[in-house]
């Protein structure tokens, strides 16, 4: 595969691309963990904590206000990142796992009542299924599930006939972090549109790596991390839309998320405020917002072409040696393989004294291990930063191993 | 006192001359074989990783704790650190009592927690380890539990390498529980 130059120089952005691991030059392969920060949300970060460190919305002091007009600059790019126009439909959070369970405790458990059921995919990350089995014990809601192909997609011709009369909620997600897999939202949409469902997607690994807006497909809420997009962790964010914001109720309650407030009663600011008591992630924020001013610098179809051109790459390099065996479907940036005989912790530490660095074991997604009939996997999940070279020191990383192990 | 890198050299060599193969389609949460009628077995798991370690011990009868075990087995499946941890343990234990077991995993906790400081505190929590060891092993026993010492500064495999004691720790409680009394 012949590397185009042009995404190559954003490594130099990333100050931990120049590190080493073990002593070896860093291959940074569990993007779908985490992503590496650029210079520029690292500096945004520390020049808050350097310069103006103050709170945001109290003080009438210069400091607090250049603070409050950074933190708000964030949430409005950050907004129209993801296609959105109105300030309050976009709330901040400590990440999506958050953003969920906001979604399930503000609104799903006070619109669901016993036999309503909730759609949702068995790849599912454990933060968009264990929130709602909670959902369904309070409420006596229950689960229902999509089919899915051998490979771990979602069978197209069974996405109408898993909806009933009941069916409230869709949770699905944006982009599976074990496979890469993304399903079919515009088909799971349109049939949760014609029956007037909301939809909730996860957007945790999706909104890092393609382009993406609440209105194509029209989602309900929209949930997404920071940290898998450049930005600092403890930070991510909720999308709203507004008809489920009328609907939702606050579960945090203090400074900030009120209107007045008397010895015995309160009322609610409005959105987002409503739902961000207290004092929010200020330099989370702000780094989030530098992070998405970057990605937009970057270009988010660049991103998603360079991650299906080198993730087709690395699938093919991966399934070229006959001792792998790889999941999901190809052309994605994610792929979760096995080495035959070895597990994935010993692969995973092997490829950490070669200075590779990737994800193992169950990726918090235990059903969708079940679906393969295994237990556990090794996943290399790519950015916009990895390259050719990545690939081809995993390949060589995973026959030393097996020249170990095997 | 081996240097850091003989350690990590003898601790590799240990896991690879101890480990089963792993096979990928074996579910995390397969059940182990039933352990013997007349066995004591306790199961533990990772809950990170899905490793498993299964332990069965037989005392001697009418053992009140001075007497080698009668039967002691143990069947594990997970990474290698794991599986050849569990290995390498029951290696340790034949012929052994019960306080023997229990002392033997307290030393091996010694070993594996160390420090999180620098060189200075490595070196004295190794050497206060190896102060910790039980006099009946052997030399090379000796070196060998040492060298788990390199997980220390490896949390995550360090969890798999204590799932055996974590069973012996387990068993060892209802064992002593059940301490027949004269």
């Amino acid at each position: 595969m012949n590397q185009s130059t042009g995404l190559l120089t954003y490594r130099a952005d990333f100050p931990i691309l120049s590190s080493k691991m073990r002593g070896k030059d860093l291959v940074y392969l569990d993007n779908g963990a985490t992503s590496l920060k650029p210079r520029a949300v690292i500096d945004a970060i520390s020049d808050y904590y350097s310069s103006y460190s103050a709170n945001i919305h109290r003080g009438v002091y210069e400091m607090s206000e250049r603070a409050t007009v950074d933190f708000d600059r964030a949430r409005s790019d950050i907004l129209s990142f993801i296609g959105g126009t109105e300030r309050g439909q976009l709330l901040f959070t400590s990440g999506a796992t958050e953003s969920i369970n906001l979604v399930a405790f503000s609104w799903a458990v006070g619109q669901l009542s016993s036999g309503d059921e909730i759609l949702l995919t068995a790849m599912e990350h454990h933060s968009n299924l264990v929130p709602w089995q909670q959902v369904c014990r309070a409420t006596g809601a229950i689960l229902k599930f999509m089919d899915l192909t051998p490979e771990g997609t979602i069978v197209h011709d069974s996405i109408r006939g898993a909806f009933t009369d009941r069916t409230r909620l869709v949770a699905v997600t944006g982009m599976s972090n074990v496979t890469g897999y993304v399903p079919p939202h515009h088909q799971i949409i349109e049939v949760a549109a014609e029956r007037g469902v909301p939809v909730l997607m996860d957007g945790a690994q999706l909104v890092a790596h393609k382009p993406v807006s609440v209105d194509d497909p029209p989602v309900d809420f929209l949930v997404f991390s920071a940290h898998k997009m450049c930005g600092p962790t403890g930070m991510g964010a909720l999308f709203v839309r507004n008809e489920r914001l009328a609907e939702m109720s606050p579960y945090k309650y203090g400074g900030d998320m009120i209107q007045s407030v008397t010895k015995n009663d309160a009322t609610w600011a409005r959105a987002p405020e409503k739902f961000e008591a207290g004092t929010p992630n200020i330099a989370g924020a702000i780094g989030f917002g530098a992070a998405v001013r970057y990605l937009q610098q970057v270009g988010m179809e660049r991103i998603a072409d360079h991650e299906v051109e080198l993730g087709t790459y690395l699938r093919d390099s991966l399934e070229a040696l006959d001792f792998v065996q790889a999941y999901g479907v190809p052309g994605t940036g994610t792929t979760s393989f096995n080495v035959n005989g070895v597990h994935p912790h010993d692969v995973g530490s092997l490829l950490d004294q070669q200075g590779i660095a990737v994800r193992t074991g169950f990726h918090c997604a235990q059903p969708f291990m079940d679906h393969f009939h295994i237990s556990g996997t090794i996943r290399a999940s790519l950015y916009f930063y990895n390259t050719v070279g990545d690939v081809d020191r995993l390949v060589a990383g995973l026959t030393r191993v097996y020249d170990i192990f095997g | 006192m081996t240097s850091s890198g003989d350690s990590h050299q003898r601790f590799r060599d240990l896991i690879v001359r101890f480990h089963t193969r792993w096979d990928a389609t074996i579910p995390a949460d397969a059940r182990a074989e039933e352990s013997p009628p007349d066995a004591i077995g306790v199961e533990v798991r990772n809950r990170n990783c899905g490793d498993m370690v299964r332990l069965s011990i037989r005392r001697a009868e009418g053992d009140a704790g001075a007497r080698p075990f009668a039967h002691v087995s143990a069947e594990s499946r997970g990474c290698s650190i794991c599986t050849g941890t569990t290995a390498f343990g029951l290696s340790l234990l034949a012929e052994r009592t019960l306080p023997d077991a229990i002392a033997l995993s307290a030393a091996f906790r010694a070993v594996v927690d160390g420090g999180t400081g620098g060189v200075i505190e490595e070196i004295s929590g190794a050497i206060a380890a190896a102060e910790r060891l039980p006099v009946w092993l052997l030399p090379a026993q000796k070196e060998d539990l040492l060298s788990f010492s390199v997980l220390a500064a490896q949390p995550a495999r360090r969890q798999c390498a204590l799932l055996f004691w974590d069973a012996i720790d387990e068993l060892s409680g209802r064992l002593s529980e059940s301490v027949p009394s004269h």
